[in-house]
């Protein structure tokens, strides 16, 4: 019986530590997840996205067309 | 043999007897009538709580864009009484936080606690951890990023090392976006290792809720860079751009130049004044975009036939005051239309004076003049409008084109979305809601409206802006296939120190777009531009800020309105 108790205690042990290890990874992840959400915020930055896109010879259009559908014309027969 | 004297064993065993029960009486003082104090004591030594401070929540643009986030960080700390070796835990730990080591040395040297380095990276703590530091340590706390860096920053505001919001939408939205922090009670050994199966008592905190603001990230940018170019163009000292959603109130881009980043905000302490929102904060005389004002009250209460036709000479004396126009011309004789598309200052006085004062006071303050519109953002302004039993002999005719009154930028452009809007006024907004775990976004009720004008003087006033757009002043806002309508201002500054204005101005475009169908209300401002005139300072910025809004908003180009009566080509 003594053995028995000693050994459950020794698995509550365990787990216990097992469940704060789990724990911590879970807050890891989390911190993770928001770093990496942070991550795609910087990379998407319209000043970032521009600051490349210029770099590479791009620029905005000058004019803008608007097609109104109901002027829409078709060129085939 | 001998046997010990009786006496010696009795004196022995009464000996043994009275230790034994001092042994016995000091375990029940101990284990009985201490024992709750001692049990308190011993879990004192073990339990150690902890906060669990609370994820402070995102602020969003109205697409769900990023515009702030905290994340973990740490503050390290030293403990100098436990500091074995200051000089060289001073330069290992220099080495890391990326500063010089005295810097940190008298830190490190004094007797008590002390933090070193506030809110660094938690691989930055955990390299520090890693030396394992006698006296050198560091706790958890929250740090707020702005992955946008410089974006809407007056918008935004920013947060200090102790969490809390100081300017700005982070300031007004505390309370919601501070959550509330828990606490962690854990029996841990001497060590600091937290005991297997000991006891370990949480109070979950509660996170901060998201807030989805107006702002739309893309346009945002655009305006800002926009708005800096022409600063530059212009030589200006400064200016401020607002993009309103003339029916939902919604502020769409809202930006102040020069800016900073809320990332490095303490950079610019010594210049604090960059962190203000001036477009909500400060007050300025708004000049000629007023007249759109006394011209609504002339429509809305027929002082006058629209066709009438006032006899405008350059300058008038009125009392011991000299107003003129902006350029000298000959008497001409010009209808209500003309003269808002010319910006005569004369002519809005002689509508003025036919308006009356009681009159244009009234409608000042129903258009929002002298009170703050309701967004609640930090600081905000309502402008000075004199009491009508306050106004002097002067004040009729300057009020009328904007000059001896203040207003903030936000102010003007709602008075321009209220014409834009049918005649309605409508509240604006900087927060469209909060956003729940779930991504779902819990609206904000709907803006507060009121009725300043009817529709039909809304339509006129509207073909009065066009006009102005097409043939008059405001011609540099024309945007190829849209009709504009807008009216432009160039406000003297008054002195700061004394009485009367200097030679220093506000230059203004305030207008909306396409004019039949408004999409978008758009006021743009530059504070003491080399070019003076609103025309050529501020119109070409809003038609920049127009074209990309077209773009952006897929706006499509509405019905032309008509020209106002008696201005037929």
């Amino acid at each position: 019986m003594v053995i028995g108790i000693v050994t459950l205690n020794a698995l509550l042990a365990q787990a216990s530590f097992r469940l704060q290890a789990l724990e911590t990874r879970i807050t890891g992840l989390s911190e993770r997840r928001l770093t990496l959400e942070l991550e795609v915020a910087r990379l998407s930055s319209p000043g970032r996205i521009a600051e490349w896109a210029s770099v590479h010879g791009m620029e905005l259009p000058e004019q803008v067309h608007l097609l109104r559908v109901g002027e829409a014309r078709g060129s085939g027969e | 043999m001998k046997r010990p004297p009786l006496g010696r064993l009795v004196v022995l065993l009464v000996g043994m007897v009275a230790g034994l029960g001092g042994i016995v009486a000091r375990l029940a003082v101990l284990q009985v009538s201490r024992a709750p104090e001692l049990r308190s004591l011993g879990y004192d030594q073990r339990l150690h709580p902890a906060e669990l401070p609370a994820q402070r929540g995102r602020i969003l643009d109205r697409y769900g864009e990023l515009l702030a986030i905290s994340l973990e960080a740490r503050d390290v700390y030293v403990q100098g009484q436990f500091v074995q070796d200051p000089a060289g835990t001073a330069e290992q730990l220099a080495v890391i936080l990326g500063v010089k080591p005295r810097e940190i040395l008298s830190s490190v040297r004094g007797r008590g606690f002390a933090f070193v380095a506030r809110q660094v990276d938690r691989e930055m703590a955990e390299r520090i951890a890693a030396l394992e530091l006698p006296g050198v340590g560091s706790l958890p706390v929250s740090k707020r990023y702005y992955p946008a860096g410089p974006l809407a920053s007056q918008v935004l505001g920013f947060v200090g090392v102790d969490g809390i919001g100081l300017d700005g939408l982070e300031a007004q939205y505390q309370d919601l976006l501070a959550g509330r922090s828990g606490e962690q009670i854990q029996e841990l050994d001497p060590a600091g290792r937290p005991i297997a199966r000991g006891l370990q008592e949480v109070v979950e905190p509660r996170s901060g809720s998201d807030i989805a603001t107006t702002i739309d990230r893309q346009l945002q940018y655009r305006v800002e860079a926009a708005l800096e170019r022409a600063v530059e163009a212009n030589r200006a000292k400064g200016g401020t751009v607002i993009v309103l959603d003339p029916a939902t109130g919604d502020i769409l881009a809202m930006a102040v130049y020069p800016t900073f980043d809320p990332n490095r905000f303490t950079e610019w302490s010594d210049e604090p004044e960059v962190w203000k929102n001036r477009a909500v904060t400060d007050a300025v005389e708004p000049g000629s975009v007023n007249k759109v004002i006394t011209a609504s009250v002339a429509i809305e209460e027929n002082v006058f036939p629209l066709e009438k036709r006032f006899l405008v000479p350059w300058k008038v004396q009125i009392g011991n005051s000299v107003i003129h126009d902006s350029h000298r011309h000959p008497t001409e004789r010009m209808t209500l239309a003309d003269i808002v598309a010319k910006s005569s200052n004369i002519g809005i006085v002689e509508v003025a004076e036919e308006v009356g004062a009681p009159l244009l006071s009234r409608y000042l303050s129903r258009f929002g003049f002298g009170s703050q519109t309701g967004l609640g953002f930090p600081g905000e302004g309502s402008g000075l409008l004199l009491p009508l039993d306050s106004w002097s002999l002067t004040s009729l005719p300057t009020i009328a084109f904007g000059q001896g009154i203040s207003v903030t930028p936000l102010q003007m452009a709602a008075v321009y979305a209220t014409i834009a809007n049918g005649g309605k006024w409508v509240q604006p907004r900087l927060v469209r809601g909060t956003v729940g775990p779930d991504g779902t976004l819990v609206p904000s009720p709907p803006s507060v409206t009121k009725r300043v004008v009817s529709p039909r003087t809304a339509r006129m006033v509207t073909q009065m802006l066009a006009y102005a757009v097409e043939d008059g002043t405001g011609q540099s806002a024309q945007v190829p296939g849209y009709q504009v309508a807008g009216k432009t201002g160039t406000a003297r500054k008054p002195y700061t120190d004394r009485p009367g204005y200097a030679h220093r101005y506000v230059a203004s475009f305030i207008g909306f777009l396409p004019a039949s169908r408004p999409h978008v209300a758009i006021a743009a401002m530059l504070d003491e531009p080399v070019t003076v005139y609103g025309g050529l300072a501020a119109a070409p910025l809003f038609q920049e800020i127009a074209r990309y809004a077209i773009h952006r908003l897929r706006i499509a180009p509405g019905d032309p309105v008509p020209r106002p009566p008696s201005t037929e080509r």
